[in-house]
């Protein structure tokens, strides 16, 4: 009975700010499990040539950049997000379905509080610890 | 008026089709569990003789169950089956325009031979594609075998034992991928894992258990690369009209670490001729990289009006709760389906279902999908 009054009382009482933003968590709690099923960015589909599946992988196709290594010359692979600019990332755009078709996920978007989540991170640097 | 149009064309088109056998199936049939009609411990795949004279005469009221409508037997220590299943789809996410989809959905052909009480057990089959056949080796873009174990069994107790391609016993396993117990629990498509599974059953219960491990190749399957196990075990009651089971998995990847209890509940009123299904899953996801855990919550209710021979209308809402304690976080669905078995062998499933995420209830997804099943 305690633990079903504290389960209520904690119900959505957290806010996106209060999340970790770290890339690990990100591709662990929203990216993986939304992104990278079979029909779609899985290692399995990898459509438009993007594999979602692992973390380093994910980061790479989705910045440009490899983890822990400097950052290369040239243009971005997928040019989906700009470190330190939510405004600027098609990354943003894509998940709130604003100025593209091409919403994401195209089955059921992602809930306010996760695109908040990912939004930080890009804000922060989108760095891949 | 767009989600009333939407509904009323797919009305029109299931009352010129067809459907197949799912959880509902258990307690409102007498069947008291999954192996009663299936071969697969789990249920699912390929029917025994049992389970397709009752396709023909309980289910459909008409026509032969029979592989191939019984023009042909295979020798007893062969099991032959196949599922053919075509999908329309009517989509419209908030704000946006109407999507339209048809597209194969499943194509399988399963295989059972058995030598005494060892058998091997194949299911090999077309990829279904919704949008975009993916890239790559032309052979993994379309084929997948989503099963494929060896099983030792004894037929007096239904002790077994398995090895290899499967999804383990765990939660109410619909056909519906797209439920959220499956879903977001990893029995999602092409998410079975490799493992060691193992089961017995008694006169009112049945008990299961599985260790697995990740998809050693890639290109066959989706899903966390996960190490774990799970545990499942179901108690009849009642004169075998209701069940509830108790049920643990743990899943660990390089990742997370997922540790998951819940329970199941099937409840049939035989006066009103109503099934229950419900199951209700607390998980915790701990992220041992960034120092973060979390509560998930998967919460299933659903009630089908059985009207055998022929026809099922269901009910179920569903809620899926990443984050328990992030507001706005979760998803909410309220789901129809309305399901024909026109004869053995054919079905025609309407599943209408309108899906609100992050609590906003006013502007819902929605989604109507017509499912055209033929089984060999």
């Amino acid at each position: 009975m305690r633990w079903t009054l504290a389960l209520a009382a904690l119900a959505g009482c957290a806010d996106p700010a209060d999340r970790s933003s770290e890339w690990t968590y990100v591709h662990a709690a929203i990216v993986r499990p939304s992104c990278a099923t079979a029909g779609c960015h899985s290692t399995l589909s990898a459509l438009e040539g993007l594999d979602l599946s692992t973390a380093d992988g994910a980061y790479a196709y989705l910045t440009g950049r490899v983890c822990g290594a400097p950052e290369m010359p040239g243009t971005p692979v997928g040019n989906f997000v700009r470190p330190g600019q939510p405004e600027s990332s098609r990354l943003m755009y894509m998940l709130r379905g604003v100025g593209t078709d091409d919403v994401m996920p195209p089955d059921v978007p992602l809930p306010d509080a996760e695109i908040a989540i990912i939004e930080r991170w890009i804000l922060e640097g989108a760095t891949c610890d | 008026m767009r989600l009333t149009l939407l509904i009323v064309i797919a009305v029109v088109l299931v009352a010129t089709g067809d459907v197949a056998a799912y959880p509902q199936f258990q307690l409102s049939t007498g069947s008291e569990r999954c192996q009663r009609c299936h071969l697969s411990p789990a249920g699912g795949g390929l029917l025994n003789d049992y389970g397709r004279s009752e396709a023909g005469d309980t289910i459909s009221g008409r026509g032969d169950g029979s592989l191939l409508h019984g023009v042909w037997s295979p020798p007893g220590w062969l099991a032959l089956g196949g599922d053919l299943r075509g999908a329309l789809l009517a989509k419209q996410l908030d704000g946006e325009a109407v999507e339209l989809l048809g597209f194969p959905m499943q194509a399988d052909v399963s295989t059972r031979a058995a030598a005494g009480p060892v058998s091997l057990n194949l299911t090999i089959g077309l990829r279904g594609a919704a949008r975009q056949r993916p890239p790559g080796p032309a052979v993994a873009a379309w084929l997948a075998s989503r099963e494929h174990y060896v099983m030792y069994q004894r037929s007096d107790d239904g002790l077994y034992v398995r090895a290899g391609r499967f999804f383990p016993v765990f939660g109410l396993r619909s056909q519906d991928h797209t439920s959220y117990p499956r879903r977001h629990l990893g029995h999602y498509t092409l998410e079975e894992p490799y493992g060691l599974g193992a089961g017995t059953t008694g006169d009112t219960w049945e008990a299961h258990a599985s260790a697995f491990v990740p998809n050693p190749v890639p290109y066959t399957g989706a899903g966390p690369a996960a190490t774990g196990a799970t545990a499942y075990l179901e108690r009849r009651f009642a004169a075998d009209t209701r069940a509830i089971a108790g049920q643990a998995k743990v899943a660990v990847t390089g990742e997370d670490r997922r540790y998951t209890v819940g329970a199941v509940g099937k409840w049939w009123l035989e006066g009103p001729g109503l099934m229950v299904l419900s199951e209700l899953d607390a998980q915790v996801q701990t992220f041992p990289g960034a120092g973060a855990a979390r509560l998930q919550l998967v919460a299933y209710l659903g009630v089908t009006r059985m009207w055998l021979p022929g026809w099922m209308i269901g009910a179920a809402v569903q809620r899926w709760d990443p984050d328990l304690t992030l507001r706005g976080s979760s998803r909410n669905a309220l789901e129809l389906n309305l399901q024909a078995f026109p004869f053995a062998h054919g079905e025609a499933h309407l599943l209408l279902r309108l899906e609100a995420t992050g609590g906003d209830t006013f502007q819902p997804n929605a989604l109507s999908l017509l499912q055209l099943h033929y089984y060999l």
